[in-house]
């Protein structure tokens, strides 16, 4: 008994990955031409949100804040970019900046911040290459399904 | 240097190729305002936005001001084909929809709770499967890459259920769980539920503890850590509510239904998604015993009853410090998973006193095999969960077995089914002729 956790899996990173591609399509065009088209803002503000997500204070137990994009294992994809990205730093440290450069960089005549908006787009780059994958490898033959409540034997980390 | 040009033209034909295929495929359609008409209408609006979207990207493609963009535009379609490829699962909910898999008083029974526990009119396709499950909107999630929002009629909802149990009318109740899944979701349950026991600091203390147990046995992150403690609470949290949004609808039939389904496929091993079963069986129990509902089991099955309670004392795993912590927050979950389903459900809980009143016209009935569709005093079709219930507790009499073997018996009797989900269909007959 259980939701259809293969349709809302597939088509969650569907979704994100789209996103990740509409943030690395957009950043190229605000590193360019140095302004925001107005959709490129909805969506650079949206990515904004995701990253301030993904950097609440680890020692909270609520979730990452309100993000849809960020539900499940979607989540964990977007954190596995960021902490290839942040190497050894701290990835509340690693990402509070970055959002920072990037929501100031919305703003009306400001100067984007190149360099930062260029780690960006690598990190969306690379959330969008986690989605394609996870795709590929859920839209594959499956073994014969298990009824969810049993124990699974796919990869855990309990 | 690769093509990139003829990669990405490859999946753009493909991706096209795709959709034509989905939306050519000659499925039957249902009528409108039919059930699956809804559903027909989100996989169409679904197939034209992806369509239009490869077509969106084939535009960023051909202004791309270099290859990075290129490379982007290609992952999109690549996505957009597979996605479009991975939509043909919509095929069979289709052919369900209009050649419905159940019988009629199963459907009616399904249309009405549907109603009762989400709140609104609701578009559900019952489709076979190898299990019970659900989805509502399937493909919703990726409305806002496709810059599409859900229109404004019933929700569509898929049932997916185990095929060789189409006929059977003691599992009936438990579409109420499945169903639970998307009251839970319209009414943001799982915030609820949650909200309390997050604000409580030895809760707190106590998941920080199991996040950094994760983090040093696995080798991961704090961050990666506690997204996966989160996620396990929040799914076991979930299906939590679910069985309260059953149970609370339904009463003691969603106890016997799970208990014979469920623990015949599972027992103490805690789910990726799931709780342990034995664990869920104590949380329906404790709500059973609180409500008064153990004095109809005790009267008519105390052989059952006895075994539910073994299974509801089953010892937990002794598994990981983190298995531990969830088994222990589903603890704290549970009162306000109660709490938040009853505020929820308010009149449309099903309480003892409510059968006590049907069941006593509706066994006489039963004893001479007259079908239990009107109250005799006042003309009224009986309520469906009294013929539910009254139909659990006939067929096991019938049976003559006070075990758990008996309520196995019970659902083998495939002539007493088909006599209560005839009961069904025509109480809900009833019901809208009354109502004309």
């Amino acid at each position: 008994m259980g939701d259809g956790s293969q349709m809302e899996e597939v088509t969650g990173a569907v979704g994100l990955g789209l996103f990740a591609g509409d943030v690395v399509l957009a950043l190229g065009r605000l590193i360019n031409s140095r302004t925001a088209e107005p959709t490129d803002r909805d969506t650079l503000q949206l990515a904004a949100q995701l990253l301030e997500g993904l950097g609440t204070p680890v020692d909270s137990p609520a979730p990452p804040s309100g993000q849809r994009q960020l539900a499940g294992e979607n989540a964990l994809d977007a954190l596995a970019a960021v902490e290839s990205e942040a190497a050894e730093a701290d990835v509340e440290d690693f990402i509070r900046p970055l959002a920072e450069a990037l929501k100031q960089s919305l703003k009306s005549n400001a100067k984007p911040e190149v360099a930062a908006l260029e780690t960006l787009r690598r990190v969306f780059a690379a959330i969008g290459d986690a989605e394609v994958s996870r795709v590929s490898r859920l839209s594959r033959p499956r073994s014969p399904s298990l009824p969810l409540w049993q124990t699974s034997t796919a990869t855990s980390a309990f | 240097m690769a093509d990139l040009d003829g990669d990405f033209g490859f999946l753009v034909e493909s991706a096209k190729r795709f959709v034509g295929l989905l939306s050519a495929h000659p499925t039957p359609r249902p009528r409108p305002d039919h059930r699956g008409s809804a559903l027909t209408a989100h996989v169409d609006d679904t197939a034209k936005g992806v369509q239009d979207r490869v077509a969106e990207v084939e535009q960023e493609y051909h202004k791309a001001a270099d290859d990075t963009d290129r490379l982007e535009a290609i992952k999109q379609v690549r996505l957009l084909a597979s996605y479009a490829y991975f939509m043909q699962r919509a095929l069979p909910w289709l052919v369900d929809a209009c050649d419905p898999p159940l019988d009629l008083g199963a459907l009616y029974f399904i249309d009405e709770m549907s109603r009762a526990v989400i709140g609104e009119r609701t578009d559900s396709v019952p489709t076979r499967a190898d299990q019970f499950s659900t989805e509502k909107w399937p493909f919703e999630q990726l409305f806002p890459a496709l810059k599409l929002s859900v229109g404004s009629g019933p929700l569509p909802i898929i049932l997916n259920f185990p095929a060789l149990e189409a006929k059977s009318f003691l599992l009936l109740p438990l579409y109420g769980h499945e169903l639970g899944h998307t009251a839970v979701w319209k009414h943001d349950l799982i915030a609820t539920a949650l909200a309390p026991v997050r604000a409580d600091k030895d809760f707190s203390n106590k998941f920080n503890a199991a996040r950094d147990d994760l983090a040093n046995s696995q080798g991961i992150s704090k961050h990666r850590a506690r997204l996966i403690i989160n996620g396990r609470v929040e799914d076991w949290t979930e299906e939590l509510l679910c069985d309260q949004v059953g149970l609370q609808f339904l009463g003691p039939s969603f106890l016997l239904a799970f208990v014979t389904y469920l623990v015949a496929l599972s027992w103490n091993e805690p789910g990726p998604r799931h709780p342990p079963t034995t664990l869920r069986v104590a949380h329906l129990l404790s709500w059973i015993e609180q409500q008064g509902w153990a004095t109809v089991l005790q009267a008519r099955m105390p052989g059952v009853l006895a075994w539910i309670r073994e299974v509801a004392a089953a010892p937990r795993p002794s598994t990981s410090a983190v298995t531990s912590f969830l088994l222990g927050s589903m603890d704290d979950v549970k009162p306000h998973a109660a709490d938040a389903v009853r505020t929820t459900l308010a009149e449309e809980v099903y309480e003892p006193s409510k059968y006590d009143l049907e069941a006593a016209q509706i066994d006489p009935l039963l004893a001479h095999e007259v079908l239990p569709v009107q109250r005799p005093d006042d003309s009224e079709p009986f309520d469906a969960r009294a013929i539910i219930l009254a139909g659990w507790l006939s067929i096991f009499d019938q049976v003559g077995e006070d075990s758990a073997v008996g309520l196995c018996r019970a659902l083998a009797d495939a002539e007493s089914h088909e006599f209560f989900t005839k009961a069904l269909e025509m109480r809900s007959v009833l019901a809208r002729w009354q109502g004309l």
